[in-house]
């Protein structure tokens, strides 16, 4: 059985019959849409991308829109190119009390040309931040930090209200402080946002109120069960990465298990994406596939990979400032030969070139900084993310 | 928490068993034309020139498809086992000007997708890889004939992970136009005759409508995409060949338009708010180009001239107290500066879009086909 797939050529558009017929499959095909009050496990499917979540059931509360955030220097993209953001909140509820809070914003339409990385991903003021890779057409990166109930300040976040609403409705205890682990992944067509917000709990209880300061950031090094803590979520959070990134790329097991930060699990790091390669080599190696020495060739890549590498080292200074070096040799070999030429006096044109050097190198720097920075790369040297994050735009439900 | 990165589900290939619809290899789906294929081998292939990533080893099938006891048409698919980190390069038939037809949909150093249309021939002999020398062996126990002129399609689509490679390899004479006694399609002669032409227009715009579903596949979503239907044939519905490029790949106007309408359909968003995201779809900015590059390059030269003119103007002045003399040093200067700012930014930028690049530009793998040897 063969039918036209949708797209409209000239000749296409004249086989109504089949084309209708087409999209109506395709439309009654769709999956089924997420309400507020459904109950999801394991594996959150959404816009074609799948979230995996941590154990236990998680209940909907909120689908809605994201709006789209960027920095006001540079090349700005008109937000409706990006078309419809879905934002699903869902909550567990665990002994009483809001247990964990998973956000999840995902694309609805690819994007032809790549989509950006979080503002979390680049801060240096929250627990851990890390970037497993970021071009100008893909971002892989995730962070760790606070997030409270109730407002204490711009450095810690706020948790959603409707988690609040939704715990007063449902007799929960809201806990005062959160650990988020959120991730930002993203391709030249989707992008994948997700914030896991565990309840930081204290012996069954959520940690009291009075002892906010020690899980500030900048204070978390000195207490030792906080960071423990906060160990636990990072640890937790790289082991889920792997699945946080293919679920943009590929469909989950739905039946997969993902366990919580808090259970009374270490976390090894045989989860990890690296170890996961490794596990695979190994078992190529062991059917034969792979010859043993195509197999040390490629583990020696694998296990390179635990170096961080120096990407993306190149900023808009330094590029400015190579090329403003380069630039002034060549400019003032040019110089000493114009100036002399004009002025006829060794002295005088030597005076002018010190004085051209100093002063148009400065001028030189700052304007290359302003060119890059205001109107962008070219696609040379296109190769660093724009910045991008999702806001809460509107919700239903 | 051990996850397994291959796709959910997802089910090897058997030889001799028969698919409609798409094929799937590691989780990642390729959709096939209509009518019944045939898995003829499996295997594994070679990265053969290029350097790759720890890819663990590239998973190789072939498919038959039968019109009595002839192949009219075979597959050939690729993709890797374990998902690399620094992305794949882009296929040479995808860069070559000797090839019939060919589209460059993006290419940077962490992705890519292209097409493209070639003559090629069916290799003499039973080398080859694993999957193509059983699919011989298939074909000759069963009595199948292979044909010995293709008219291929070929397919490379990667991401910073994982590539998808297939091939379509048509029997000329299937396609109802291609004898043995016409087999030269060098671009001069399919230019030359209108009838080889309209065959590689048509094979063209089937490749571009099918590059949606191909991008599709690699996602391992091509089965809730198709729903049971299938590819048309070549030749089928696109008669005249023409196709719009903007129909042309999953990120396209037309698809995205499609997306949306879908979303409105299904309640996600209101109709009244289409127009808004129509109209943003059709004014988006298509991704730079080299001329942009190009274009910037100018504009900032000239931004700078403005500042060189006045500065260089002043220190020569305050220097020679020459109006004149003062003109002609800055006349000088703007001269040969220009010219010396556009080569520094070349040369810097070229330097750097280089160091970025992680892999190779060009993976090749083994392939059944050889290119066809033109034919005086």
């Amino acid at each position: 059985m063969s039918l036209p797939m949708g797209f409209r050529t000239d000749r296409f558009a004249l086989a109504l019959a089949a084309v209708v017929l087409f999209c109506t499959v395709l439309a009654s095909g769709t999956a089924q849409a997420l309400a507020v009050g459904d109950t999801v496990s394991n594996v959150l499917r959404v816009a074609g991308k799948d979230v995996p979540l941590p154990a236990g059931q998680h209940t909907v509360l909120s689908v809605g829109f994201a709006g789209i955030s960027q920095p006001d220097y540079g090349p700005q993209v008109n937000p409706d190119d990006y078309g419809p953001i879905r934002r699903i909140v869902l909550v567990r509820a665990d002994g009483g009390i809001v247990a964990d809070i998973v956000e999840v914003v995902v694309n609805t339409l690819p994007h032809p040309d790549g989509w950006g990385i979080a503002s979390d991903c680049k801060r240096s003021d929250i627990y851990a931040t890390l970037t497993r890779y970021q071009s100008g057409w893909d971002v892989s990166c995730m962070w760790v930090l606070p997030a409270a109930s109730t407002w204490l300040g711009e450095d810690v976040r706020s948790i959603d209200d409707i988690v609040s609403t939704h715990a007063m409705a449902a007799d929960l205890v809201v806990p005062q402080l959160f650990l988020e682990a959120g991730f930002r992944v993203a391709n030249r067509y989707d992008a994948v946002e997700v914030r896991y917000q565990f309840a930081a709990m204290d012996q069954g209880s959520p940690v009291a109120g009075g002892t906010m300061e020690t899980w500030l950031p900048t204070d978390i090094a000195a207490a030792p069960e906080p960071l423990a803590k906060v160990q636990s979520v990072a640890a937790w959070a790289s082991s889920i990465y792997p699945a946080v990134e293919q679920g943009l790329r590929m469909p989950l097991d739905e039946s997969a298990d993902f366990l919580n930060p808090f259970d009374d699990v270490t976390f090894t790091g045989k989860a990890t994406d690296r170890a996961q390669r490794l596990a695979q080599l190994e078992l190529l190696r062991e059917s034969g596939t792979v010859s043993p020495e195509e197999y040390a060739r490629q583990k020696s890549i694998i296990d390179a990979e635990i170096e961080p590498k120096t990407e993306n080292a190149w900023t808009y200074a330094t590029v400015a400032g190579y090329k403003a070096f380069t630039y002034r040799v060549v400019v003032t070999t040019i110089n000493a030969g114009i100036d002399y030429v004009f002025i006829g006096q060794p002295f005088a044109a030597g005076v002018l070139v010190i004085l051209q050097v100093v002063v148009n190198t400065t001028k030189f720097f700052f304007h290359e900084v302003m060119w890059q920075e205001l109107f962008g790369v070219g696609p040379l040297q296109r190769e660093n993310p724009r910045i991008m994050d999702f806001v809460t735009a509107s919700a239903t439900g | 928490m051990f996850l397994t990165l291959s796709a959910a589900g997802a089910q090897a290939l058997e030889t001799g068993e028969v698919l409609t619809g798409y094929a799937e290899l590691r989780g990642r789906q390729v959709p096939l034309p209509d009518g019944e294929w045939t898995v003829a081998g499996m295997g594994h292939n070679s990265v053969v020139s290029g350097v790759a990533g720890a890819y663990g080893a590239i998973d190789n099938a072939v498919l038959l498809q039968l019109n009595g006891n002839k192949v009219r048409g075979v597959v050939e698919i690729n993709t890797n086992a374990i998902s690399v980190t620094e992305g794949w390069g882009t296929t040479d038939a995808c860069l070559r000007d000797d090839v019939l037809a060919k589209l460059n949909l993006y290419r940077t150093a962490v992705d890519g997708f292209c097409y493209f249309v070639a003559e090629t021939r069916r290799p003499a002999g039973v080398g080859g890889t694993d999957a193509w020398q059983a699919a011989q062996a298939y074909a000759a126990e069963n009595g199948f004939a292979l044909p010995q002129e293709w008219l291929t399609v070929g397919f490379r689509l990667s991401n910073r992970h994982d590539i998808l490679d297939a091939r379509y390899h048509f029997d000329g004479l299937e396609l109802g136009t291609l004898a043995p006694s016409i087999a030269v399609w060098s671009p001069e002669t399919v230019v030359a005759d209108p009838a080889k032409y309209a065959v590689v227009n048509d094979l063209n715009a089937w490749a571009g409508l099918t590059s949606e579903l191909f991008e599709t596949g690699l996602r391992g979503r091509l089965a809730e995409r198709l729903h049971g239907f299938s590819v048309p044939q070549p030749l089928v519905l696109v008669e005249d060949g023409s196709v719009d490029p903007s129909a042309i790949g999953r990120a396209s106007k037309a698809a995205r338009k499609r997306a949306l309408q879908d979303l409105a359909d299904e309640g996600v968003i209101r109709e009244d708010d289409l127009g808004t995201y129509f109209s943003a779809v059709d004014n988006t900015a298509p991704p730079p180009t080299l001329e942009n590059y190009y274009q910037t390059l100018v504009a900032k030269m000239i931004s700078f001239n403005l500042f060189r003119v006045s500065v260089d103007y002043l220190l020569a002045f305050i220097v020679t107290v020459n109006a004149a003399v003062s003109g002609y040093i800055t006349a000088s200067i703007v001269v040969t500066h220009s010219m010396a700012q556009i080569a520094n930014d070349l040369a810097w930028d070229s330097y750097i879009a280089g160091q970025r690049k992680d892999g190779s530009e060009l993976v090749e793998f083994n392939y059944i086909q050889q290119p066809a040897e033109p034919v005086s």
